[in-house]
């Protein structure tokens, strides 16, 4: 556990280096391609059950002035209520439509696969975030997003609180 | 950006990136599922129809606690019926020459003395027997309707593991209650349930409790003729019981 914190530590240093060099603006938007990691607190609520995790996505896109298009790929582990599983990992994929709604604010919204490991496997979502961009820094925006899983008799409905780096 | 700020930047991301890390080892709350559920039961009150006992539970002649407790009486059958029992799982098919398992396959118990994945791996992992002889009430208690998340898909049969690779011992049956346990092996290592006609369809989402229904009638027989290699000083041996499965969803 200590040796996985160690590497994580020195991996997000060099990551956080690589980023300041080349740190991106909102307010110096033009076409082109951007990315940023975000980390976020996942809340899950389905018919009688819960889970709190985080949540950390990479998420690369193409911009052009008003509009974007962005891939939002990452992973969490969420806690089982199975008997026979503790926490399971999930992957996440979306497609996500930006509009910039103000220099400060923009609107994500679309949709893709989450995939429960051995807990249902591959589940479709529509989702939403709402991004506040700080303009410059190492925490480029703040983020509050929603997604939606329809599974039958368990429709489950996820938030997220977070931040967007480098 | 100045050394310091590109310092003082780099200890925030350290620290939401272990926090992160943190959140998600730490995941909690009651926990989700996003898969189908299956839950093991015996002779499962509320998906067995009992005849008159039934009638008689229906319409509130028996209360419902005293109802479930009561021990189902069965004739020439045992005194005690232990089994080791290791795991019972879903399968979609069985190939009737090899008996192997075809297609999806899901546990749906696994004995809590056994690791989770991959279950046991030795029949000696599990040193106690189940015993068959009881009423619902104790038995399904035993069994602890583990709610397992299982793979979507058809499936027509239930198999129970009783031994990994030929039994020692693991099963032990009583003529009369106060006789000595006699441990004898059993002549294979699983029996398969009656075939579910229609098969059982699960989906995500789905939850389903299945009841194995089985008698104990008739199940003690004469040496020679049942089910395991051993016999009794009095010449008696066991068969075992044929399971039915019913499954309802929730």
């Amino acid at each position: 556990m200590r040796r996985i914190a160690v590497v994580v530590w020195v991996l997000s240093g060099w990551l956080c280096v690589l980023a300041g060099a080349k740190p991106v603006f909102a307010e110096s938007r033009s076409a082109g391609f951007e990315h940023t990691v975000r980390l976020a607190q996942i809340s899950v609520f389905q018919q009688d059950g819960n889970t709190f995790s985080g949540i950390a996505t990479l998420v690369p896109g193409y911009f052009f002035g008003d509009f974007g298009v962005k891939a939002d790929l990452g992973a969490s582990l969420f806690k089982s209520r199975a008997g026979n599983q503790e926490r399971f990992l999930v992957l996440n994929a979306k497609l996500l439509g930006e509009i910039v709604l103000s220099p400060e604010l923009s609107f994500e919204a679309g949709g893709g696969l989450q995939y429960w490991k051995d807990n249902g496997d591959a589940i479709g979502l529509v989702g939403a975030n709402l991004v506040y961009r700080t303009g410059g820094g190492l925490i480029e925006e703040v983020f509050v997003g929603y997604n939606y899983l329809p599974i039958k008799n368990r429709a489950t409905h996820e938030i997220l609180f977070g931040v967007g780096l480098f | 950006m100045s050394n310091r700020k590109m310092m003082g930047g780099l200890a925030l991301v350290n620290l939401g990136v272990m926090a992160l890390l943190a959140m998600s080892l730490l995941s909690c709350g009651k926990g989700v599922v996003g898969g189908a559920i299956a839950e093991l039961s015996f002779n499962n009150p509320a998906l067995v129809a009992r005849g008159g006992f039934d009638l008689m539970k229906k319409f509130g002649l028996i209360p419902e606690a005293h109802a479930s407790s009561m021990a189902i009486t069965w004739t020439n059958a045992p005194a005690y019926f232990g089994v080791k029992f290791l795991s019972a799982y879903l399968v979609a098919e069985v190939d009737p020459v090899s008996q192997n398992n075809v297609g999806e396959v899901s546990k749906i118990y696994v004995n809590p003395a056994c690791p989770d994945d991959p279950g046991c791996t030795s029949t000696d992992q599990v040193t106690t027997l189940f015993d068959f002889v009881r009423s619902p009430d104790e038995v399904n208690a035993e069994v602890n309707g583990q709610g397992r998340v299982v793979k979507e898909g058809s499936y027509k049969y239930v198999r129970l593991d009783f031994c990994i690779g030929g039994g020692t011992d693991n099963v032990g049956f009583k003529e009369l209650p106060g006789d000595a346990v006699t441990l004898t092996n059993s002549n294979n290592c699983g029996r398969t349930s009656v075939e579910m006609s229609p098969p059982m369809t699960l989906e995500k989402g789905d939850r389903v409790v299945i009841s194995l229904n089985y008698s104990m009638d008739n199940t003690l027989v004469a040496c020679g003729s049942g089910d395991v290699t051993g016999c009794n000083a009095n010449g008696k041996s066991v068969a075992f019981p044929t399971f039915s499965p019913t499954a309802r969803k929730f």
